[in-house]
């Protein structure tokens, strides 16, 4: 293996996942390499921060809203989007600062995790304690879901954008744009109710992440059409 | 006995109407060609309707075009590029283009049907609902469709495919290849690339191909099945994460046991030497990798 695919190795060498000769393999590869060493111990430093965080629960459930808004027994009446929120808001976005919203939720990621292990006071997040019961060899990973109120604001502000953009799309665009990001929001839900029972799931977390981007591009995209249409 | 005067006449008579429904062929209000020269490119607008592109070895650009009648073909052409746009009343158009296979394409438009048949160069094609199809294409190919199905046959270079509706299908492709729908399958046939990369949610991904020796593929569903079909030969280091689905295959893999793979744990598999790295996730599907030839056992 060459050392990015052992460097792609080291999460996994770090949460017990490895077989045991993919683990001599990384075992034997790291007196050799101080890169990879440096990689290990910057990630262990990140595990032992995030095990202070507090797992703190999203404002508002974003599916129940949605869910209520496109109900078949309480479709919309004429000019109410399913994508207007219940609580408008005066504030305006432009698409670059939309834009922007979604490129601030992705440095934001990495951003918590360099200020996490550099103990920067700004990384002020009440401690959490997980849920799941394991056994004394295995090493704790607390879900990493501190990013879920600015997840819910970036797709807040999306949603609004596209609601006062929405006259501006096909009535057949809008219906597969919806239809779509229902399906996304399913698989949301189906990862989130896996991770209740399974919060330290790495798969789960990674998963629900990559569902939650996807999401976030959709409906991006789906704001640059309505933009384009005016 | 009828005389053949009178036949002859009944039979048209029966005929005229057969005929009257026929719908005669259009021939194209505009039909215009302009040279080019090379390092130029090629940009179409078109709000709806089809876009056909053909190639041929002469510098020189032809655009023949079916619109309404106040609909006016604007071929402009400046230094670098040649744009193909309307004016006029909102309204379908259809175009038949034949453009050199150097010139790099781009088309744009909110419901278009684009087909693509042996461009050399760079190709981008966007369009909200329509499909698109493109058969030859080299260089960096980028089509994109909200509702609409993407075909892709022979293609080399650096391929972005991207629907959301609907599925996609590559075939013979090589080089860098990424695929990405919401609502659709993607399918991968007779593929010999080194890097491909393949994302749904509600769909199958399938692939059917060599594995390159240090390549890298990366299949990924929430609901839906992944199917690999490679050769035995093949060296690869499968690495399989499945949350409610599961796990098999007919060539001889080293690896855990089968039921180790549950609740999204990492298991990886080797064969051969293990070179090209295969990684497969399905949130709810089955994973399947099978010996390329050998009859579907469901294992």
């Amino acid at each position: 293996m060459t050392t990015d695919s052992f460097t792609d190795r080291l999460s996994e060498y770090l949460d017990g996942e490895l077989s045991a000769p993919e683990r001599a393999a990384v075992d034997a590869h790291l007196p050799q390499c101080a890169a990879c060493r440096s990689t290990l111990a910057d990630l262990r430093a990140v595990v032992a921060e995030a095990a202070l965080l507090r797992n703190a629960p999203p404002a508002r459930e974003l599916w129940g809203g949605i869910a209520a808004r496109i109900a078949p027994g309480r479709l919309p009446r004429a000019g109410v989007s399913p994508f207007r929120r219940a609580i408008t808001s005066r504030l305006s976005f432009t698409l670059p600062q939309l834009a922007a919203a979604g490129i601030a939720l992705m440095v934001l990621s990495g951003g918590l995790v360099w200020m996490a292990r550099s103990g920067d006071p700004r990384a002020d997040f009440q401690p959490i304690s997980a849920q799941t019961e394991l056994g004394p060899d295995t090493q704790m990973i607390a879900p990493a879901n501190f990013a879920d109120a600015h997840y819910d604001e970036a797709i807040a502000d999306l949603e609004r954008t596209l609601e006062a953009g929405r006259t501006k799309l096909e009535p057949e665009t809008v219906r597969v744009l919806e239809e779509n990001l229902r399906a996304i929001d399913r698989a949301i839900d189906q990862c989130r109710r896996a991770l209740a029972t399974d919060p330290a799931n790495l798969y789960l977390n990674t998963h629900l992440a990559d569902a939650r981007q996807r999401k976030i591009t959709l409906l991006r995209r789906a704001t640059t059409l309505a933009m384009l249409g005016s | 006995m009828m005389r053949p005067g009178i036949a002859v006449l009944l039979y048209a008579l029966a005929a005229a109407p057969v005929q009257a429904q026929e719908r005669p062929s259009r021939a194209p209000q505009t039909d215009q060609t302009v040279p080019v020269s090379r390092g130029m490119r090629l940009a179409i607008e078109n709000y709806a309707g089809e876009v056909i592109i053909h190639t041929w070895d002469k510098d020189a650009l032809r655009v023949q075009a079916r619109h309404p009648a106040r609909t006016r073909i604007n071929i402009r052409t400046g230094a670098n590029v040649v744009n193909v746009s309307t004016n006029g009343p909102a309204g379908s158009v259809d175009y038949d283009i034949t453009a050199p296979a150097w010139m790099p394409m781009k088309i744009e438009g909110q419901f278009n049907y684009v087909t693509i048949e042996g461009a050399q160069s760079d190709v981008s094609i966007e369009t909200v609902r329509g499909d698109i199809v493109l058969k030859g294409g080299s260089g960096s190919i980028t089509a994109r469709t909200i509702e609409g199905e993407i075909q892709v046959e022979g293609a080399r270079g650096t391929i972005n495919l991207s629907s959301v509706n609907q599925g996609i299908r590559v075939t013979g492709a090589s080089g860098d290849v990424a695929a990405e729908t919401t609502n659709g399958s993607i399918t991968f046939t007779r593929m010999d690339s080194k890097t491909v990369g393949a994302a749904t949610i509600n769909g199958n991904v399938s692939y059917e191909g060599t594995l390159a020796d240090n390549g890298r593929y990366t299949f990924t569903t929430h609901n839906g099945d992944i199917v690999m079909t490679v050769p035995e030969t093949a060296n690869a280091t499968f690495t399989v994460r499945t949350y409610n689905g599961e796990f098999g295959s007919s060539l001889p893999l080293k690896g855990p046991e089968r039921s180790e793979i549950k609740r999204g744990r990492r298991a990886a598999y080797t064969l051969g030497t293990g070179s090209a790295e295969v990684e497969m996730e399905s949130f709810g599907g089955a994973i399947r990798v099978r010996r390329a030839g050998a009859a579907r056992t469901g294992r």
